[in-house]
């Protein structure tokens, strides 16, 4: 089966970038995708991932086939229509012995409101609570301004996000502010391009804090990096007293909560949901376009190993798709129709299909026909999601354990399945990976003069909970006094270290800061 | 080849690009979706003509942004070329690139030729077979746009040689350069519609070339300082802290490249196809996609030394390339043909103008601090 195009070679098309939440408008010229000019968001510009989108569309990495395999054989290739009433008839038995709740639905920011929609549907129908996405990440339902607000903006405060490096459209903006002649000011636990004397710097888990005290009436912009050190809860309380604006990660994280896609009453949240899976507990595990290994390999290779049936629908081959029992394949948002809730503000952009998915179904269609053979019912349950307490504060230094150890969340992209499934940004993202296969931890170069210790070599961290060691890579970014590990790391180090804890207010995994000291591994 | 001068009306100008058009073989700029992109044309009346420039530059036409160098299957482990997937390129018209692009092009041309090192041996055969099939009409500008600067450059708004037709337009009709045998051809072609110009309409020319570089001067706030920044990285006087502070602005996205008239990065991967017929055993494609200096993995060497390490590092290699007169001697032209595109992708606002203006700034300070000249990074 090969992909068919809705459009003639050489026709120019439009389409919305599937990567951040910022939502930019792109221009697909015969498979290269170019910056809208008359777009209010890209205004001729995109980041790498952005000039990059276009080579998703034929990817060798795209998956074309639903394919099957009992465990421990090799996928077969198998009849669509056939798999999803294997895998509805399969779920009923499931269902009608040990009932609903033994189901775990997990979607995705990468797919429509519409087909998110849908999984809350099919969550209604099997009767589970547990729904969630490991992309809804921290982003609150409200904060989302529009990024004209950013550029009207006569005081801006930017805390914990390299926002010329994560959101780079965000960061133009935030520079023309300042040039402009207004007040912007960042805060921050590492040091942070383009921010220069403006620069306000804490040690991990401090920034709220920090911005409390400079903040004075300004629009406060804050992203994930936050909410992965545990201060979603507070930055939603205390910076939400000002005027703040949630910088998201994923093209329709928003879209997450406008359809309700996340645990229902009494359900378990993503990462719950892998712990509950490896205690039995979940007997299905339905994966709509999200990957558990990405962040949390080991965690999710227990849970997939553990439960009976595990479906995976993805546009691209993840590690998840590999291990799964059922695959269908999914689609990219330029083979949809449908909404995005990307770019500024909160209301959505409209989708146009650039072309027809390349293995003939998406992640809604695939949620749609399995509702039509377990008799879909009507979602009547209230779409909130409850915030519970704060998590646990960041640890502070001590003359014990000296140093503070953090995520580096700008490695956000390193491992994401579609990044990776391009050329320029893919060999971009990798390069760490392939630098340090296994892993490193980020010091101040100071620090490693200061203990004797070199880039490249071996480095022991512990904490008061445990130790890792890992290579020693040396990073101009990282303030002296702390140490940062790749995203990648976050299960490996954080489970070490003690630092892997779930926030009760969001219900997300986080790295809390814990105070550590070094030394030669 | 002597360049020479004819006048062609405006209804034998549309006659001429519709013939062309039905030849299917007329690439001209078309708005879509709000924008201006070149595109293969039906007819000449889909033309825009109410446009500065596009901002997909028409080099891809002459180099892809991703293209098949070779196709390969791989059968019990031993793999074979498939010489049936070469394809020959079209033989194409493009009307209406701009002087600045089409300064790119022979900027393209000296490079991918091999005639930068004197090696024609070393040309690139896919842009060469593909630069021989294309013939150009570029049109010259009548306003400068919001980011243009190829006044500052040489590129343009009208090229003394390195064109097939050089066409602007006038009142009634439209004045054409006819500069390469090429060319020639083409004017031969359709010599019943053309004329040669009169001393009355080249004045006319001259007039009005001199009104869009006076407009220039008077309204555009932008310049490329190419005299004072090409002497400061040509004999590398500006320090490594400078450099850092750009690269600190820098977002890495590879826009500038893409966009850029001139620049040639790429890269080549192997990329499988999945849809090839499982008869044939696996089926890869060695494609050639776009890439830019300023990535770190186009630095990469195997191993994992990185040259260039910093940000900072690899914009000092960009602006080299962009500015030096190393370059402009190997090249025969600068780097910079003043089209602006870096400067309306830039998310960190260091397009060349302002890199220009702040290298200018250096100098200006190193006259008064001697301490600044001579570090080098």
């Amino acid at each position: 089966m090969t992909s068919t195009r809705l459009h003639s070679p050489g026709d120019v098309v439009t389409t919305v970038c599937p990567f951040c939440g910022t939502g930019c408008g792109l221009l697909l010229d015969d498979g290269a995708a170019y910056p809208l000019v008359n777009h209010s968001i890209s205004r001729g510009a995109l980041c790498l991932r952005g000039w990059s989108s276009g080579e998703l569309l034929h990817s060798p990495l795209r998956i074309r086939y639903a394919r099957a395999r009992d465990r421990g054989s090799t996928p077969r290739c198998v009849d669509r229509a056939d798999a999803l009433s294997d895998v509805a008839a399969k779920l009923r038995r499931l269902v009608d012995q040990y009932g609903g709740e033994c189901v775990g639905i997990l979607g995705s920011a990468r797919i429509t409101t519409e087909e998110q929609a849908s999984l809350r549907r099919l969550a209604c129908t099997l009767g589970t609570p547990h729904l969630d996405s490991f992309q809804r990440m921290g982003c609150p339902s409200s904060g989302v301004a529009a990024l004209s607000a950013v550029e009207a903006a006569a005081r801006l405060l930017v805390v914990g996000v390299d926002v010329a490096a994560r959101h780079a459209q965000t960061g133009r903006r935030v520079l023309a502010t300042a040039r402009r002649g207004s007040r912007v000011h960042f805060v921050a636990s590492r040091h942070l391009k383009s921010a220069g004397k403006l620069l306000t710097t804490c040690l991990p888990g401090r920034e709220v804090d920090v911005a409390l005290r400079l903040a004075d009436n300004d629009l406060v912009l804050w992203s994930s990096e936050l909410a992965l050190q545990g201060l979603a809860g507070s930055a939603i309380r205390r910076l939400g007293a000002t005027r703040s604006h949630y910088l998201r990660d994923y093209a329709n994280q928003l879209g997450l909560l406008e359809a309700g896609l996340h645990p229902l009453d009494g359900g378990a949240s993503a990462f719950e949901m892998l712990h509950r899976a490896t205690r039995g507990e979940l007997k299905a595990l339905l994966v709509f376009a999200d990957d558990p290994f990405e962040f949390f390999p080991s965690l999710a290779a227990r849970a997939f190993a553990a439960t009976e049936l595990v479906v995976v629908v993805d546009a691209v081959e993840t590690r998840s798709a590999a291990e799964a029992d059922v695959v269908f394949p999914g689609a990219l948002l330029a083979e949809k129709e449908g909404t995005v809730h990307s770019g500024g503000g909160s209301a959505g952009q409209q989708l146009n299909a650039v072309q027809h998915p390349i293995g003939a179904l998406t992640e809604g269609l695939v949620a749609d026909a399995l509702l039509e053979r377990l008799g879909g019912e009507t979602d009547r349950t209230p779409h909130i999601l409850k915030r519970g307490p704060d998590a646990p504060a960041a640890d502070a230094p001590t003359s014990a354990y000296p140093f503070i150890a953090t995520l580096d969340s700008g490695t956000l992209w390193e491992n994401h399945a579609l990044v990776k499934a391009t050329i320029t940004a893919g060999r971009e993202a990798l390069a760490g990976i392939t630098d340090y296969p296994d892993g490193y931890v980020a010091l101040a170069p100071a620090d490693a003069r200061t203990l004797g210790l070199r880039a490249w070599a071996p480095v022991r961290v512990q904490s008061d909970a445990g130790a890792v060691t890992l290579t020693a890579r040396l990073d101009e970014r990282v303030l002296e006094g702390t140490v940062a590990f790749p995203m990648r790391c976050w299960e490996r180090a954080g489970t070490s270290l003690g630092a892997l804890e779930l926030d009760p207010c969001l219900r997300i995994p986080i790295f809390r800061p814990r105070a550590v000291r070094l030394g030669p591994g | 080849m002597e360049i020479s001068r004819w006048w062609i009306d405006q209804p034998d100008l549309n006659a001429i690009l519709d013939e062309l058009a039905r030849d299917a073989m007329l690439v001209a700029p078309v708005r879509t979706h709000g924008e201006v992109v070149f595109q293969r044309v039906s007819e000449a009346a889909s033309i825009c003509r109410d446009y500065v420039n596009t901002l997909v530059p028409p080099k891809r036409w002459l180099l892809p942004e991703a293209e098949r160098l070779v196709r390969y299957h791989v059968v019990d482990g031993v793999p074979s070329i498939d010489a049936s997937a070469h394809e020959e390129p079209e033989q194409l018209v493009l009307f209406g690139v701009r002087s600045c692009d089409a300064a790119g092009f022979n900027y393209l041309t000296q490079f991918l030729s091999g005639e930068m090192f004197d090696r024609p041996d070393t040309g690139d055969g896919p842009f060469l077979a593909r630069r021989h099939a294309v013939t150009v009409l570029s049109v010259t500008c009548s306003l400068p746009g919001r980011t243009c600067m190829c006044i500052c450059c040489k590129g343009g708004p009208a090229l003394t040689s390195g064109f097939d037709w050089q066409l602007t337009e006038h009142p009634h009709g439209w004045y054409v350069e006819v500069g390469s045998a090429r060319g020639q051809q083409l004017a031969d072609r359709f010599a019943a519609r053309m004329r040669p110009s009169t001393d009355a309409e080249a004045e006319k020319q001259r007039l009005r070339l001199q009104a869009v570089v006076d407009s220039f001067h008077r309204h555009s706030s932008r310049k490329v300082r190419t005299m004072m920044a090409g002497r400061m990285v040509s004999q590398g006087r500006l320090p490594r802290d400078f450099w850092q502070g750009i690269g600190e602005q820098c977002v890495e996205c590879g826009g500038c490249a893409f966009v850029c008239p001139t620049c040639y990065c790429f890269n080549v991967a192997d990329v499988a196809d999945l849809d090839a017929p499982a008869s044939e055993g696996a089926a890869y494609d060695r494609v050639r996609v776009r890439d830019s200096c300023q990535l770190a993995g186009f630095i990469r060497q195997a191993g994992g030394s990185y040259p260039r390490p910093t940000c900072g590092d690899r914009c000092q290699t960009r602006f080299f390339h962009k500015l030096s007169w190393q370059f402009v001697d190997r090249m025969k032209a600068l780097g910079c043909t003043g089209c602006g595109r870096c400067v309306q992708v830039c998310l960190g606002g260091i397009g060349i103008d302002t890199v220009s203006e702040d290298v200018a700034r250096a100098s200006a300070a190193s006259r008064t601090k001697p301490a600044l000249a001579g570090k080098r990074g």
